[in-house]
Formats: structure tokens, C-alpha cells, sequence
């Protein structure tokens, strides 16, 4: 019997996985009561979105017939406020409204609630902003932009992380994204942004996407394929031409493709998607080139198969995969 | 079954359209009883909370929030929900312990005949595991061993651990439904 109630353990851990004290308050939690694991595993499939299915008790048709039923019985909890009624303003206040507005929206950036913050911890994200542009949030990553995005500007803050924006184009409201150090501005398109410790790097997949430090007059254009490195507390800014099978946005498509790709390159893809480090001990190697394409396939398997397709001794032990 | 996006299922509970709550319902509501089941030992109170967490959210629509899964809020509203009644039901205690007592035995050779019909298809379904998802299930349920173990006895990561006992339980209930 179970004693402790506290289950939400369970929550805390599935919100940040990462976190080594709550790891080991899960462990401990798991091993108090033989049907712990059990309630863990359901959460984990749950919370995952893939749930396991039913124990053979649960009659989920007659259940869902029960709760139909009470649905139907059941008004909503807060009725719609009702509309407000639209008075007409007085010429002369037009002035001071406008001179209210001009300073309201330096405020928004300033005042906390004046704006939506998303953060992400190990999981991935995706919100649908206001005029119907995407974004998909990579882990560990933080955006913010204005509740009343939108309306008079497109604007949205990447403080760390990685995204990738799918923009509903609208010339007459430009879209833009601010970075540490760096702007990126768009008129409709599709691109990827990652603030890292070094730098920033924005990566285009289809349209034009203008980046530049932040206060420069010097900014480079980006078509499709093209990816521009900003260093951080630099000035130069290095473009790179990228193949069509590159990995760059396999964060958020699942699938990682190598064609004919160096070692070195391999190694590299791994290490961001699966959030590992990779050391390559013997240089000899580093030449090898792989021709593989990986879906959404556990770490593991592609290193069986690497080990396979190329001759080669790989351990992995936590975080650390060799390759010698 | 529908296949929505989080984005059309927000909006469709918000709206409170019933085939989107009949879509969410079958695919939450079994493993939501799985996990109420075993914190309330009770399986009308199990069905109670289920229905309790989908009637609030019907209630609570218009808050739902767009930007987390759906899934999520239903994880969060089952905890909190079977603790809140566990804590209700600790003050109930003793009556519960005397109602335990009370329960009067069924027949039992029809159970036995029962049980033993079902712990043949749990072995044959056992025996279709792959290898090492079989041994480590087994590792946990016969021998009883943390995953915390099994994960060093292996040398495979505790989330190797819970990848193979999700494979071996989902498999299992499979069989176990589908011949019922």
C-alpha cells in the first residue's frame, strides 16, 4: 500500500527531465511501491501523447455514452461577457489617445504581462501566433513577444534556444525576430533561428531573410538553402551554402539524412539531435563517409547500424559516444 | 479516430464540439484509468474520475490553454484529482478498512477457471516479447527489481529501462483486451 500520495513527482519529473534531483526523488518514489512503475510508465506514454492502451476493466464506449450524456446536461461554467457598448470619441481626444498610444508601445517590452513567454525544458513546442505564422520551438529554448502582436508590428524575441518560423506573409507588417546581438527581418517565409553560447545562426528555407547585428548598417540577404553564422561579439558574418539533404532543420522533421557525409559531419548531427557529445579518437576515421537516413530512430539504433555500415567500433556510455 | 493537430483540438474543446471531446476521451481516458485505478483501488471510483476530469474540462473550456498539449492538462487533472480525493478519502479511513471487510466472496470456481485461462494468455503473450524487453519486464515483475537495477545488472540506461517495460505493457494489453 502506497502511504505517500505524492504522485506528483511524476509531473515534476516529466516537466524537467533533466533534472538530476528530481530524477532521483522519481527513482526513490518508484521504488517505495511495486505499482508505482506502473503508474509512472502510464503517465510517461500520456504525457508523451502516445498512451498505452486500456486494462481490460476500463469499457471506454459505455464510459464515453456516460459522459455524453452528462455533457449534455452540463451548461458552461462562465457565461460570455456580454459585448461593450461602442461610444464614439470626441474629436479633440484624438490627439491625446494617439500620444497614449506612442508611448504604450514602448511599454510593451518593458512592462512583465504585457507580453507571452514560451519556454521549453527538454520537450518541443508549437504555438500559433495571431496572424497565423508558426512557430516550433526546439528544447531549451525561450521566446517572448507581445500580447498585442499583431496589430502594428510583428515582433518576437528568441532569448535562447532554436526555432524555426513559418511566416504568414503581410508586407504591410514586417516580421521580425531579435536574437542576442543580431535582427532578422522577413516579409513571408519559412527560417530557422539558433541562439547559442558562440553565436546566432539563421537558416533560410524558402523566401528572403534579411540578418544583421543589431545596430549595423551592414546586414546580408538569405535565399533558400543559405545559412548565415553571427558570431557573438563579432562583426563579420560567415554564409554557408547548405546541400539539399542537410540536417539542420531535423530537430523538427524527426529524420536525419547523410548523403555521402563525412564522419566529422555525421558526428555533428548526432551531437545536436540527440544531445549528446561525440569524439571521434581515431583521425583515420574522420574520412569515412555514411549514406544513411535515420526516422525518428532511437540513438542506439543508428549507432548499430553505423557500426554495421561502416566497420567501426562506437561505445556509448550516458552522454558520451566514441568512435574509434 | 480523428487526427487533429493540438491547435484544432484546443479550439474544438474550447468550442466545446463534442466529436473533438469524443476523439480526446477515447484516446486519454483508458490509461487515465489505469493510473486512477491504481491510486484508488476502486473501480467506480476509477470511471468517477475520469468522467470528473472531462466534465471540469468541459466546464473550464474557454481557459484551456492553446500552447500546451492537451495531454498534458489531462496528466496534470488526473494527479490532481485522485489526490484530492485520496485526501478525502484518508478522512473516510476507517469506514473504508470496515467496508473492505464486508465485501462478500464471489463465486469462486468460476474466478479460479477464470484466472487460470488468463494467466495462460499472459504467458503466451509473454513468450512473443522480443528477448530483452521480455527479460527486462520479467527482471521487474518476477524478480522485482528497481529499473534503477536492471538498468545497472544490463548495462542499459534507465530510460532503455522504461522504453522496453512501456513496449512489454502495451503489448501485453493488447492480447490481454483483444481475447476478452
Amino acid at each position: 500500500m502506497n502511504s505517500k500520495t505524492d504522485i506528483d513527482v511524476v509531473i515534476r519529473y516529466l516537466e524537467d527531465p533533466g533534472n538530476e534531483q528530481l530524477k532521483q526523488q522519481l527513482n526513490d518514489w518508484i521504488q517505495e511501491d511495486a505499482g508505482n512503475l506502473d503508474i509512472f510508465l502510464d503517465m510517461k506514454a500520456m504525457w508523451q501523447g502516445d498512451p498505452l492502451p486500456a486494462a481490460s476493466a476500463f469499457d471506454t464506449q459505455e464510459q464515453w455514452q456516460h459522459l455524453s450524456a452528462a455533457l449534455d446536461n452540463t451548461p458552461a461554467a462562465q457565461p460570455k461577457p456580454a459585448r461593450g457598448r461602442v461610444v464614439k470619441m470626441n474629436p479633440r481626444y484624438w490627439a491625446a489617445a494617439a500620444a497614449v498610444a506612442v508611448i504604450a508601445i514602448t511599454i510593451v517590452w518593458l512592462v512583465p504581462g504585457r507580453y507571452n513567454t514560451v519556454t521549453t525544458a527538454q520537450n518541443q513546442d508549437s504555438l500559433s501566433l495571431p496572424d497565423g505564422s508558426m512557430i516550433y520551438l526546439n528544447a531549451n529554448t525561450t521566446i517572448r513577444y507581445a500580447k498585442a502582436f499583431g496589430k502594428n508590428e510583428r515582433h518576437v524575441k528568441i532569448e535562447k534556444g532554436e526555432a524555426f518560423f513559418d511566416v504568414v506573409k503581410n508586407d504591410a507588417v514586417p516580421f521580425t525576430v531579435d536574437a542576442p546581438d543580431v535582427d532578422v527581418q522577413v516579409l513571408g517565409t519559412s527560417f530557422n533561428v539558433k541562439a547559442a553560447a558562440a553565436g546566432v545562426k539563421v537558416f533560410v528555407q524558402s523566401g528572403k531573410v534579411s540578418a544583421a547585428y543589431k545596430g549595423k548598417e551592414k546586414k546580408v540577404i538569405l535565399t533558400p538553402g543559405l545559412e548565415a553564422s553571427l558570431k557573438h561579439n563579432g562583426d563579420n558574418i560567415d554564409t554557408h551554402l547548405h546541400k539539399k539533404n542537410n540536417n539542420i532543420l531535423a530537430w523538427k522533421t524527426r529524420c536525419l539524412t547523410f548523403d555521402d557525409s563525412p564522419l566529422t559531419e555525421v558526428a555533428e548531427a548526432l551531437e545536436d539531435f540527440y544531445n549528446i557529445q561525440v569524439d571521434i579518437s581515431n583521425p583515420q576515421l574522420a574520412d569515412k563517409k555514411l549514406l544513411a537516413t535515420f526516422r525518428n530512430m532511437p540513438l542506439d539504433e543508428v549507432l548499430d547500424v553505423m557500426r554495421k555500415a561502416l566497420q567501426i567500433n562506437i561505445t556509448h556510455k550516458n552522454n558520451l559516444v566514441e568512435i574509434h | 479516430m480523428l487526427q487533429l493537430s493540438n491547435e484544432e483540438i484546443v479550439k474544438g474543446i474550447r468550442d466545446r464540439n463534442k466529436d473533438v471531446f469524443e476523439a480526446v476521451f477515447k484516446q486519454f481516458a483508458p490509461s487515465m484509468y489505469n493510473i486512477a485505478f491504481r491510486y484508488l483501488k476502486d473501480e467506480d471510483d476509477a470511471n468517477d474520475m475520469v468522467q470528473d476530469v472531462f466534465l471540469n474540462l468541459w466546464k473550464g473550456a474557454e481557459k484551456l490553454d492553446e500552447r500546451a498539449p492537451v495531454n498534458h492538462y489531462l496528466a496534470r487533472a488526473t494527479v490532481n484529482t485522485c489526490l484530492n480525493r485520496i485526501k478525502k478519502e484518508q478522512r473516510k479511513e476507517v469506514y473504508a478498512r470496515e467496508q473492505l471487510k464486508t465485501t462478500s466472496p464471489a463465486d469462486n470456481s468460476h474466478i479460479m477457471l477464470e484466472h487460470k485461462e488468463l494467466e495462460a494468455q499472459y504467458h503466451s503473450a509473454l513468450e512473443k516479447l522480443p528477448e530483452q524487453c521480455r527479460r527486462v519486464f520479467e527482471m521487474s515483475r518476477i524478480k522485482g527489481l528497481s529499473p534503477a537495477e536492471i538498468a545497472e545488472q544490463l548495462n542499459i540506461s534507465i530510460n532503455t529501462v522504461y522504453a522496453h517495460l512501456t513496449t512489454a505493457l502495451k503489448k501485453l494489453r493488447v492480447v490481454l483486451i483483444n481475447k476478452e
